[in-house]
């Protein structure tokens, strides 16, 4: 479970997020939504252990996150970035293997074990091909699957995704949505989720966060909180179903 | 095809077999040419050479290759940047600096090594400090600050230069020129003790270094504390450059060089890159070295050449290569 109460952070004296109290329970399939610059991706880096110099406190299963050694953290919770860059050539396999770390306990090579579960996590998201292939030549969409597979090979509770269908094509789009959904059924993964999209939100999201300016606007049930008023209101567009 | 164990063995042994050809060649050619007979014919004149002057040389060359290839390793890493290097970064100046003030104040050789050990680390956390925009490293402000850092670091000395004794003055002028020289064999093997320590504590932290080469954020939640990382590798690989600037002064461009082909040969992964980093390096700095010891030997030349020259003159225009493609 995750949960944050009177959650505010500032960068350079600007308020990103202010009194943020919200909880993902074990199980739950959500959805965090908002505006550019809302503060989405802050919550999720405070959520995940990267920003530490917060007021109020986040909690990962009743424990305090800042109290939480990364490697920790990072068995339990997993993040998918919108983008990453690679200053180095890795091959996608390689770079999916990085999400054994938090397990390794000092052994300097993967074992058997390792490779089983990072190629049946890059297979789950269609990019077992690319294994070969050099992480700098990867088009944005397949450069998200092997971050996706990255993520699942963490073997996490909690898996964080921050658009993680941005750079997807369309049918790419429908098999996230499906791993996503077989994620959350089958092995119990929780799931919270950045999503811009309103169709998608509506047909796969069981809760909703709306943020604006950092702060929390609507939360609850996805059928309660996508409502005609709420959009408009948040995102400044008249809803047009 | 990932990394394995024999594959790990297979590159680093095959490299250190090189190693040991080009060490063998190297302490029996060049001026003179030395035989293996006479060295064990109790002939004095030859054992001299190849003890007091051919070995430790080329040792030193070995061990020197190893600190600066391994730690822009290390610096690649940290920094995100392949373009790094000790010397570019301005961490040398800054040893050479501590090395010419422990000089000034005639310290014994174990002192220098550590007043450059800490120039080196307080160098590197102070031009980590003043590249960061916005908590982001940019490649060219990294750069910049670095190369605006060596030429403090190289006015500084050259004041200090203009204040000591002649005999002083000589040694100081070797700091900034980066030669393989006169140094004997116990400084050699203090060399080799403090590059092993620095090279071990690398090697373990090898696995980290391909996380923490795909940045802050990433490294933080795939479960490496990265603080802790860095101040760890900084400090390795503080010890390595200040001990190889202290001995052989400046020379520049062997941790850009070398790293880079290694990743062009057998990939990114870190913990191939560094031993296979290490060994390289030893074997392009002993054969930089052979080329400046032997390329101007004839009587006609007062001079040897330094060795940083050589590896300047590969480095300089490979930096560029390397610029304009990224």
């Amino acid at each position: 479970m995750l949960q944050t109460t009177h959650l505010s952070y500032s960068l350079n004296g600007n308020p990103i997020l202010t009194d943020v109290s919200l909880t993902v329970e074990r199980g739950d399939f959500a959805g965090l939504m908002g505006p550019n610059g809302s503060g989405k991706t802050t919550l999720l880096r405070i959520l995940s252990g990267v920003y530490h110099d917060y007021q109020g406190s986040a909690t990962l299963n009743l424990l305090h996150i800042n109290g939480l050694s990364p490697k920790g953290l990072a068995k339990t919770i997993a993040v998918v970035p919108q983008e990453a860059h690679f200053a180095f050539s890795f091959t996608a396999f390689e770079v999916v293997l990085m999400g054994r770390t938090p397990h390794r306990e000092n052994k300097m090579f993967e074992s058997e074990d390792d490779l089983q579960i990072a190629r049946v996590a890059m297979e789950k998201t269609d990019c077992w091909h690319l294994a070969k292939r050099n992480i700098q030549t990867l088009s944005g969409g397949e450069k998200q699957r092997v971050l996706l597979a990255r993520a699942l090979t963490q073997k996490p509770e909690i898996l964080l995704l921050d658009e993680p269908a941005s750079h997807l094509d369309l049918k790419h789009q429908r098999d996230l949505y499906r791993l996503l959904i077989e994620l959350h059924q089958k092995e119990r993964m929780t799931l919270l989720c950045v999503v811009h999209d309103l169709r998608s939100a509506s047909r796969y999201f069981q809760k909703l966060f709306f943020l604006k300016n950092g702060v929390i606007e609507v939360s609850g049930k996805t059928s309660e909180v996508l409502t005609a008023e709420n959009i408009e209101r948040v995102f400044e567009v008249p809803y047009e179903p | 095809m990932p990394l394995t164990i024999q594959k790990w063995l297979k590159i680093n042994g095959f490299l250190f077999g090189i190693l040991f050809l080009v060490f063998i060649f190297c302490l029996f050619v060049g001026s003179p040419v030395l035989s293996p007979h006479a060295l064990f014919e109790n002939n004095n004149v030859v054992h001299d050479i190849f003890f007091h002057a051919r070995l430790p040389r080329v040792l030193l060359s070995i061990f020197v290759g190893m600190a600066l290839s391994s730690s822009g390793v290390a610096f690649q890493s940290l920094l995100r940047n392949p373009l790094a290097d000790p010397y570019l970064l301005g961490v040398s100046g800054g040893a050479a600096l501590g090395g010419a003030i422990a000089m000034a104040f005639s310290f014994p050789v174990p002192l220098i090594f550590v007043t450059s050990f800490i120039a080196a680390l307080l160098t590197l956390f102070l031009i980590y400090s003043l590249a960061q925009v916005e908590g982001r490293l940019p490649v060219h402000a990294l750069l910049l600050t670095g190369v605006v850092f060596n030429a403090f670091a190289f006015a500084l000395i050259l004041l200090i230069n203009s204040l000591v004794t002649l005999g002083e003055a000589h040694q100081m002028i070797y700091l900034l020129m980066g030669s393989l020289e006169s140094s004997s064999l116990k400084e050699v093997l203090w060399m080799g003790f403090f590059t092993l320590l620095g090279f071990s504590i690398l090697c373990w932290q090898s696995p980290r270094m391909n996380v923490v080469g795909l940045g802050d954020e990433p490294a933080q939640q795939l479960g490496v504390a990265v603080d802790r990382e860095r101040t760890i590798l900084f400090f390795a690989s503080s010890i390595m450059v200040g001990a190889s600037v202290a001995l052989a002064g400046l020379i520049g461009f062997v941790g850009l060089f070398v790293p880079h082909m290694i990743r062009l040969l057998f990939g990114s992964d870190h913990r191939l890159v560094l031993p296979a980093s290490a060994i390289g390096g030893a074997i392009f700095l002993m054969l930089c070295d052979f080329v400046a010891r032997t390329l101007f030997a004839g009587a006609q030349f007062q001079t040897q050449l330094p060795v940083g020259v050589i590896t300047a003159l590969i480095g300089g225009p490979f930096f560029v290569y390397l610029m304009k493609k990224s």
